[in-house]
Parts: structure tokens; C-alpha cells; sequence
């Protein structure tokens, strides 16, 4: 009994050991599918960390902006109210007594030595101030709104009557202006212990000094004036200071893309069948574009750019059989479809097919390279380093380059086919712009930039084919900009 | 020797080929990923045939076992035989389908029999491969189970109590009972096939 039981268990191990069969053609396309679901999961996954970093980036750049529209509309509000505190009051009061003083004593040295309070245009020795100008009364010549910094004489803060003036140092030198000739871009600066103790003219906006004055309380800007120390009773300083307004500038970038397409049928009376099948089907890949804007500032908030950019738009289609059909010269042909047009290949393992004969497709890989000219409008808020803006525009895409390239399979013969014209391209399609931006001046007149752009096409990028495709991307795009 | 020696380098361009291909499997090219599959596909469905007692149950298993396949293709670490990895993992995927559906199998009980002693060679001469198939599929499933990790996966009766969540006795009983079925069976096969030859 034992025995014979031994011998089916040798029975069947001869006997099915090494019983292979081919499983029926379902099971792997159902495999197929699986892994399919599964590789969108994972470009899901590989997507969903770019997507937090866009959130929290987006929530940063919005409180930023925030902080600094904040910031601009405090620093408005300061300068329209004029506030003049008791302290700046008393110091008022305490000035004018003092440069009557001042008067008589003649201070010794710095700026006091040189400006006498109560006189407009006379040093105490009753010489002309060393590179300080006459007071202009027509009012003609422009203030240079580049750097300055101005001294207020007191003495006429309380004369209605005076046309009130100040003492401005201007392109390396000092002249006496009246308020008058501020023209409104300025931002006067005021800090411990030299407060603001006048009213300034309305349209002139009051901000703290930090980025004129040292830790020491010494002057930055520029060194000629370095050494000046508080001008103590004599005079109360306030100081103009409004940077160079960089017209000119340029931004290389490189931007990873978020790419996607919208697609309608061409006759889309019967609902768009063809649309969906591609839908299903195409699959967008990572995509990039790198590039060059040059924009210029009209003035402090607004800028126009424009550029060039070379961008790539990737998509993967599912392998499929594909059918030979004559081709636009009549020959005949294997056939094979995208959503952006039609290519033709021919194999050498069959390159002389019959209407109707088929080859399998495998990883259909579908790419165009255009080169974009954009124009677009930014409006900016800076704060300090910082500034976010706002962006909108239009960009003509001119068609570089398009091509398919897949793997093709007939019994036990394969090969790698390249299709470089993909019929029913137009040269030109047009794309919107709309996106917002952050950027960090870190040294002089360079920033770093990042800017999540949405491009999106305002015209389809083919026609004459059964399906008309919309492309769009999100691009991140980081930049250097350089001011000119 | 040189007959040897030209095995030896079909082997190793083989393992390199299998090596590409799983490279590539990695990079989730699904054309590596079919090639792959048909590579060892008939070998595996033919394992998963006698785990199932069908083929669609087959075609079950094999699916989720070449999913786990290219799912762990990453823990591969080119040490042993990659088909024996395969066929490992298809033998878990069998388990694992035995143990979702383990509290609705049934155990018969098994009255022994006058058993006339065959030749295997014999048997295999009249019976096929199909007909040996059948018998195994047509075991109930902790039987077949037992009998398939015993005799063709060599297991031990400790490792398929581990494997299957019985215990080691209910393991050795179920072979015994397994192998009485099949001695049935193919008595009962090997008459009508007798009695088919004389009428013949």
C-alpha cells in the first residue's frame, strides 16, 4: 500500500512536473491594467509632494503679500496724517530756540558748522556753503530722487507765510529746495534720535531708515556723509532716499511642468468619442521649459516682459494594434494616432503592407518642442528683498520640432521606429498666461525667482484631424533676474 | 566539455538577458514587463493549474502572483534562481488564495480500497497530462494544497503546517488522504482506459 501510494507521488510529479501552458491573452491584459492603475498611483505620489510645495509656496507668497500691501498702505496712511508727536513738538520748539543760539555761537564743526538756522542760504561765517546752491525760488530744476538726504530748517516750521524749505543733498551736493519740488516718488526716512518732527508734505511718505542707517546709528549710503552725527539742536534731519527705479531686466529660468490637455472632436456633433478614447488612452509625462524674459518697469509697481522659451510637452499611449492606410501620397502605410495628429511608419520587417494589415505598438512616446514668444503684463509689490507680483499675458508658440516614436511587433520581429512629421500640426498655436511670482533679491541687483505660471492654449494646436488638442502646463518656474 | 562549456555560456547570456529585462522591468517599461511575463509565463500557469481547481481559479492566481512580481522586483537580489523566485511567489499567491477561502473547505473522509498496482510507466503512457491534471484539480482544496507543497514544492509536513495554519498531523493526514483519492482516480482511469483498448 505505502508503495503504491510512493508511486503516485512519482507518478505525478513525472507526470506534471514540467507541464507548461501558455495562458489565455486575458490575463495579461488584465495585469496590464493593474500595473497601469498602479503607475498612476505612483505618478500620483510623485505629484502629490510637488503639490504641497506648491500649497505651501502659494500660502507664502499670499502672506507676503499680505505683509507688504500691509506695510505700503501704513506707511500712506503715516505720511497723509502728518502726525506730529508732543515729543516732535517739543523738539520743534526746543529747535527753534536753539538755532537762534546756534546763531551767535556758530557750532564748530559738521553740518552745523555749515548751515545756519534761520538764514536760507548763509553759512554762520556768512560765506556759501561748500557745494550747497543757492535756493532756487522758480522751482524749475528736478530734484535727483536717486539718494538724497535733506535737512529741514525748523526756523520756518512755524511761519506760515515761508514757503517752507529744506535742505536736500542731491547728486553729491547740497542745495535748498521748498517742498514743492518733491516730486512725490520720494520716501523720506526718519530714525531715533532724529525724529520727524515737522509736517512733511503730503504727497511725500514717511518710512523707517533701516536700510540707510548702521547698527551704530551711522549712515550707509554713502560715505561722504558716513561721519555725520546727529546735528543735535540746531537742526531736525530727515532724509530722502528712493532708490534707482531699475528699468531693464532679465530672467533666465527653468521651469519643471505640470502638462495636460484638453480634447474636443473636430466635429464634435456626435459628442466627441474620439476625444475619450484618448482620453483613456494618452497619458501626460513630466515636460519642462527653460528660457529668457526681458521686461521693463514703466515705474515702481508696473512692468512689461517679454522673452523666449523652449518648451517640451511629453505624452505616453497605451500600446495598441495599429493598421496600414495610404498616406497623404497614397502609399501605403502603418498608421498611427495621437491626439496632436497622425504619423506613418514603415518597418523593414514589413515594409510593403496591404490596406487593413496590422503590427502591434508598444510604448507609443509622443512629444512636440515649441518655442514660445510671450508678452505679458506684471504688476509687483516689494517689501525691502522681497517682492511678489502678479503676471498675465499672451505667448505665440511656433512648432519646433514633433515626433512618435514607438516599438513595433509582428510574430517574433521588432523595431524601433522614429516618426518626425506628425501630420495635422499647425506651425503656430496662441496660449494665455496667468500666474503669480515671488522673488528675493539677494545680492545687488540679482534675485531669485519663483513662479508658478498656468499656461493654457487659446487655440488648438492642430486641425484637420479627427481630435482637436488644447494644451496646457503649470510651470514652476525658477529664475535668476539681474536689474539693468 | 565543449558541449558543456557552450550550456554554460547560453546560461549566462540568459541570466544577462534576465537581468536586462528586469532592469528594465524596474524602470517600468511594460514592454520589458511583457516580455518577462511570457517568458515564464507557461511555466508558472502549468504550477498554477494544479493549485486550482480550475482554470480561471489558475488564471486568478497566476495574475496576482506576477502583479506581486513585478510589485517585489526590487527585493530580487540576483542571488539564486529568478524562476525559482517566480515560482515561489505563485506558490504564495496559491496559499494566499487557499487561506481567504479556508473555512469553506470541506475534508472527506476515505475508505481505503483493493488497490491493483500499475507501473507509472504505464499509467503515463495511457493517461495524459491533462487527465493527471484533472485528478489533482479535482482534490478538495486542503488536500490539494498539502499534496502540491509536499510532492512538488518539497516541503516538509512542519512547513506546510506553518504555511496552510494546521497543524503537522493534519498536514500528513491530508497527503495520506490526498494520494488515496488519486490512487482511486487513476485506477478508475486506467480501467476505462483498459476496458476502451479491448472494446477497441
Amino acid at each position: 500500500m505505502d508503495k503504491n501510494l510512493q508511486n503516485i507521488e512519482d507518478l505525478f510529479r513525472k507526470g506534471l512536473e514540467s507541464n507548461d501552458e501558455v495562458p489565455p491573452e486575458k490575463v495579461w491584459n488584465a495585469i496590464d491594467q493593474s500595473l497601469e492603475k498602479t503607475t498612476n498611483l505612483t505618478y500620483k505620489k510623485k505629484y502629490y509632494f510637488l503639490k504641497r510645495a506648491t500649497a505651501v509656496l502659494t500660502i507664502v507668497v499670499v502672506l507676503l503679500g499680505v505683509y507688504i500691501i500691509r506695510n505700503e498702505s501704513k506707511n500712506h496712511k503715516a505720511s497723509n496724517e502728518h502726525v506730529i508727536t508732543s515729543k516732535a513738538q517739543r523738539n520743534l520748539n526746543q529747535n527753534i530756540d536753539s538755532a537762534t543760539e546756534a546763531e551767535n555761537e556758530a557750532p564748530a564743526k559738521g553740518l552745523q558748522k555749515d548751515i545756519i538756522p534761520g538764514n536760507k542760504d548763509v553759512n554762520p561765517a556768512g560765506e556759501k556753503e561748500p557745494g550747497i546752491n543757492k535756493p532756487e525760488t522758480k522751482g524749475e530744476s528736478q530734484i535727483d530722487t536717486s539718494t538724497a538726504l535733506i535737512l529741514s530748517n525748523p526756523a520756518f516750521h512755524g511761519n506760515k507765510n515761508s514757503n517752507e524749505q529744506y535742505r536736500l543733498f542731491s547728486k553729491k551736493k547740497w542745495e535748498t529746495i521748498s517742498n514743492e519740488k518733491l516730486s512725490g516718488n520720494e520716501r523720506v526716512i526718519g530714525k531715533e534720535p532724529w525724529q520727524l518732527d515737522f509736517p512733511l508734505p503730503s504727497h511725500v511718505t514717511f518710512e523707517k531708515p533701516q536700510s540707510l542707517f548702521s547698527r551704530k546709528g551711522k549712515l550707509n549710503f554713502n560715505n561722504e556723509i558716513a561721519p555725520f552725527q546727529s546735528p543735535a539742536k540746531t537742526f531736525s534731519v530727515i532724509h530722502i532716499h528712493t532708490p534707482a527705479l531699475s528699468r531693464f531686466y532679465a530672467t533666465a529660468f527653468y521651469s519643471p511642468n505640470i502638462s495636460f490637455s484638453h480634447l474636443r472632436d473636430e466635429d464634435h456633433h456626435f459628442g466627441n468619442p474620439y476625444s475619450r478614447d484618448f482620453e483613456r488612452k494618452e497619458k501626460e509625462s513630466y515636460s519642462w521649459s527653460f528660457g529668457v524674459w526681458v521686461g521693463y518697469r514703466s515705474n515702481n509697481k508696473w512692468s512689461l516682459q517679454t522673452g523666449l522659451n523652449l518648451s517640451t510637452l511629453k505624452m505616453n499611449l497605451e500600446p495598441e494594434k495599429i493598421f496600414a492606410q495610404r498616406d497623404n501620397q497614397g502609399k501605403v502605410k502603418y498608421q498611427i494616432n495621437t491626439s496632436s495628429g497622425k504619423g506613418y511608419l514603415l518597418p523593414s520587417f514589413s515594409n510593403n503592407p496591404r490596406v487593413g494589415d496590422s503590427l502591434f505598438a508598444r510604448s507609443i512616446n509622443h512629444s512636440l518642442q515649441y518655442l514660445g514668444i510671450p508678452i505679458a503684463a506684471k504688476y509687483f509689490l516689494s517689501n525691502k528683498r522681497l517682492s511678489v507680483n502678479l503676471l498675465t499675458g499672451l505667448s505665440a508658440n511656433i512648432l519646433c520640432h514633433g515626433k512618435i516614436s514607438t516599438e513595433v511587433e509582428k510574430g517574433m520581429e521588432h523595431e524601433h521606429e522614429n516618426i518626425h512629421e506628425i501630420n495635422g500640426l499647425k506651425p503656430v498655436y496662441f496660449s494665455g498666461l496667468a500666474g503669480f511670482g515671488l522673488s528675493y533679491n539677494f545680492y545687488r541687483n540679482v534675485s531669485f525667482s519663483f513662479s508658478p505660471t498656468f499656461n493654457f492654449a487659446l487655440d488648438p494646436i492642430n486641425k484637420n484631424v479627427p481630435v482637436n488638442s488644447y494644451p496646457g502646463t503649470i510651470n514652476f518656474q525658477f529664475g535668476i533676474t539681474k536689474d539693468f | 566539455m565543449a558541449f558543456e562549456s557552450t550550456i554554460r555560456e547560453n546560461e549566462s547570456l540568459l541570466l544577462e538577458e534576465t537581468r536586462q529585462l528586469i532592469k528594465s522591468c524596474l524602470n517600468e517599461d511594460r514592454h520589458a514587463q511583457r516580455m518577462l511575463y511570457e517568458l515564464y509565463a507557461p511555466r508558472m500557469f502549468g504550477i498554477c493549474l494544479r493549485y486550482a481547481k480550475n482554470r480561471e481559479e489558475a488564471e486568478d492566481i497566476m495574475q496576482e502572483g506576477f502583479l506581486q512580481v513585478f510589485k517585489s522586483l526590487q527585493n530580487f537580489k540576483f542571488s539564486g534562481s529568478f524562476e525559482g523566485w517566480i515560482r515561489k511567489i505563485m506558490v504564495y499567491s496559491a496559499i494566499a488564495k487557499y487561506r481567504g477561502k479556508s473555512k469553506l473547505h470541506s475534508v472527506l473522509t476515505i475508505e481505503n480500497e483493493n488497490i491493483i498496482a500499475y507501473e507509472n510507466e504505464d499509467i503515463l503512457s495511457r493517461l495524459g497530462k491533462k487527465e493527471l491534471l484533472q485528478m489533482v484539480q479535482d482534490l478538495p482544496p486542503a488536500y490539494r494544497m498539502v499534496f502540491n507543497l509536499y510532492v512538488f514544492e518539497g516541503l516538509k509536513h512542519r512547513e506546510i503546517a506553518e504555511q496552510l495554519d494546521i497543524s503537522e498531523g493534519t498536514s500528513k493526514s491530508n497527503l495520506h488522504d490526498a494520494k488515496l483519492i488519486l490512487q482511486r482516480a487513476v485506477m478508475n482511469s486506467m480501467k476505462i482506459a483498459n476496458q476502451k483498448s479491448t472494446n477497441g
